[in-house]
């Protein structure tokens, strides 16, 4: 039985935080959700096996500087950012 | 019925129209008149001036031509042949050639009277008419003489019928009149000098018969009316039966003379008196030419002041035609200048019609742009509950699969909020299309503000955000309208103010109402930065936000906008000068209300 991988869930909005982490979990996910950027960045670590899900729009630090910040941390970690717009520029940026 | 002024005053404006011209004429007239009298009167003057000198020098000159024979008798009357002749002790024969000899030097004609008036001795005694023989004692120079005098007198020769001037002498001896010496002077010679001159010049006698004259027509007739025996003596004494006719005589005195007007001729006459030999000599000037002066005088100023008054009006004409094409120039270049201003305004209007299409296409280019943004946040703020409730309802097929009710149930709560929560999204832009008035409650605006900052007060709080608040004592900002507007309304000023404050430093919400004028006025103050140049010219358009996309839907000040212009009153927004934006809201109060025109007007 291998660990469930773990998703840092990172939606400053609630109701979506609440739906994907709910979903997630149903997905047999270990969901860790985070309402801003800076608690889900304690959380990472190089050890960490898991995914980070990040809203792109939010206040203080938003989806991309987080992604930034994450593979400076680890390079390797998947980041998924997720936006409630699909703007197809800012995700080949 | 009385004249209206207008007809009581066009005949008097045309009368002066008349008026003037003819006053000029008159004056004009009258002007040439006394040109004319002048130059007359300034004629008549010369004619009297040279009239002067001249009778004065016609007086001297016949005085001399008499006055150089007066000693002739004196001297013969002294000549020692004389005497002898008239004691006859001498014959005539040797006496005449003597006084042939005197008569050839003085050209004057001599003779002897013996003193009984015989002629013995004549200077002419070899001529046909010699005097010799005649007796010449009817002459008054011969009484004369008898009385001792020396005698002049001028008469016509009875036997030569030449005029002359007879000078005499008397010859005394003891006392006795032996003789009488005469000299007969011709003045036949000064006569035709006279005639020759081609002046007028008469002598007239004491009884005003002309005997000399340079006119031989008037000679020996007389200058007034002689009474017959008076006639008849002369003509026998001196003028040798001249028949010595009245010639037609008027005068008329005048200054320096007379006005003589003679035989139909007018002369001014200038006379002398010669009281020698009782005479008067006469200088006639004809007047013909002083009149003749008039009319010429008169004709030259006339021609003069008629071309005078043609030049004039021809001038006159000449400045009027120039004038009115003066004025006609003028006219046009006014008639070019309203048509190019006419140009020029229709160029504007065009420029302004051009500006007004610009502008309401860019109306129409910022309502896109509005539009733009309202889909955007519109997009925004639905796109998240549609997906969170995607994501619900696939999470709860699964639950349901799974037979966990509870959560299904759960997310169906969680799926209903997010429902309500869209609709409130759509129901702002429904308030905000909405054009219906709300009701018109009394409200006490106060006691609005009040609920309202209670339901921020956790945001408030968390915020930091220090409220100041000043309101008016309860009941008195009483006005009308839908209590969930005010609400809004205020609602919307607070969350602006705090949004506005999210990033300073200082946090300090200053609300302000009083009552005043018959309006409640709220002053909002905040301690943010400001609002900008650019955001105060659309502050209360829909859809002009100072946030990002996703902050809102940019109506807030929009909506509000609108609500207070419905309930008669007003919300401005400004920069306070200490810093923050100040933005008041005045409402009208509902004490007021009948005071207002829509309630009076309305049946």
């Amino acid at each position: 039985m291998t660990t469930p991988a773990s998703i840092l869930l990172i939606d400053d909005e609630e109701s979506m935080r609440v739906s994907v982490d709910q979903w997630l979990s149903l997905s047999d996910y270990r969901v860790l959700p985070f309402s801003e950027a800076e608690g889900a960045l304690a959380r990472i670590d190089p050890w960490l096996a898991g995914v980070v899900v990040s809203d792109i729009r939010m206040p203080v630090m938003d989806g991309m500087a987080l992604l930034q910040a994450v593979l400076k941390i680890d390079p390797e970690i998947p980041v998924v950012l997720i936006t409630g717009q699909g703007d197809i520029r800012m995700a080949v940026a | 019925m009385n004249p209206t002024p207008a007809e009581e005053h066009s005949p008097k404006r045309r009368h002066s129209r008349w008026l003037l011209p003819f006053l000029g004429l008159l004056l004009t007239s009258l002007a040439v008149w006394q040109i004319a009298l002048f130059t007359e009167q300034w004629v008549e003057t010369e004619i009297r001036r040279t009239g002067q000198s001249r009778v004065t020098l016609y007086a001297g000159s016949l005085r001399e031509s008499l006055e150089k024979y007066r000693h002739l008798p004196y001297l013969l009357a002294r000549d020692l042949r004389i005497g002898q002749l008239l004691d006859e002790n001498l014959p005539a024969i040797r006496v005449n050639p003597h006084l042939e000899d005197f008569a050839r030097v003085s050209g004057a004609l001599l003779f002897v009277l013996d003193h009984q008036g015989e002629t013995v001795a004549a200077s002419n005694w070899r001529e046909e008419q010699s005097l010799i023989g005649s007796n010449f004692a009817f002459r008054p120079y011969f009484q004369d003489a008898r009385e001792g005098r020396s005698g002049s007198y001028y008469a016509v020769g009875v036997k030569t019928g030449q005029p002359g001037f007879f000078l005499s002498y008397p010859v005394l001896e003891t006392g006795r009149l032996q003789g009488i010496v005469v000299a007969k002077v011709d003045l036949g010679m000064l006569e035709k000098a006279w005639r020759e001159s081609g002046e007028t010049v008469i002598v007239s006698d004491a009884s005003g018969v002309v005997f000399l004259s340079s006119r031989p027509e008037w000679k020996y007739r007389s200058l007034r009316p002689l009474t017959e025996p008076t006639a008849q003596r002369l003509r026998q004494a001196q003028y040798l039966d001249s028949p010595l006719t009245t010639l037609t005589t008027e005068r008329q005195a005048v200054d320096g003379g007379n006005i003589l007007r003679l035989e139909s001729v007018d002369f001014l006459e200038q006379s002398l008196q010669l009281p020698e030999y009782g005479w008067r000599i006469h200088y006639l000037s004809e007047m013909r030419p002083v009149r003749a002066s008039f009319r010429l005088a008169l004709a030259s100023a006339a021609g003069l002041a008629v071309t005078l008054i043609l030049a004039l009006a021809f001038a006159r004409e000449r400045r009027q035609k120039l004038q009115s094409r003066r004025e006609a120039r003028e006219a046009l270049a006014i008639r070019q200048a309203n048509q190019r201003l006419q140009e020029e305004i229709r160029q504007h209007q065009q420029t302004e019609q051009t500006l007004r299409d610009t502008q309401k296409e860019l109306v129409q280019a910022g309502k896109l742009a509005a539009l733009g943004r309202m889909s955007a946040a519109i997009a925004h703020e639905l796109n998240q509950p549609v997906t969170a409730i995607r994501t619900f309802l696939a999470s709860s097929r699964l639950l349901l699969a799974r037979q966990k009710l509870d959560q299904v149930d759960a997310n169906l709560d969680r799926i209903d909020a997010l429902a309500r929560r869209m609709g409130g999204i759509t129901g702002q832009l429904k308030t905000f299309a909405r054009k219906n008035p709300g009701r018109r409650d009394p409200q006490d605006l106060a006691t609005v503000l009040e609920r309202v900052l209670s339901c921020l007060a956790p945001q408030l709080a968390k915020s930091g955000v220090e409220v100041q608040l000043g309101l008016p004592p309860p009941g008195s900002a009483v006005i009308e309208g839908d209590d969930l507007q005010v609400e809004q309304v205020l609602n919307n000023l607070l969350v602006n103010a705090l949004e506005a404050m999210a990033d300073s430093p200082a946090r300090l919400l200053s609300l302000k109402m009083r009552t005043s004028d018959c309006q409640a006025i709220l002053l909002c103050r905040d301690s943010g930065p400001g609002i900008s140049d650019e955001a105060l010219e659309s502050l209360f358009e829909p859809f002009a936000t100072t946030k990002p996309i996703g902050f809102g839907l940019g109506l807030g000040l929009s909506i509000s906008y609108g609500i207070v212009q419905e309930m008669n009153g007003t919300i401005s927004g400004e920069n306070h000068p200490e810093g923050g934006a100040v933005f008041t809201l005045r409402l009208p109060l509902a004490a007021c209300r009948p005071d207002q025109p829509r309630r009076s007007i309305a049946p």
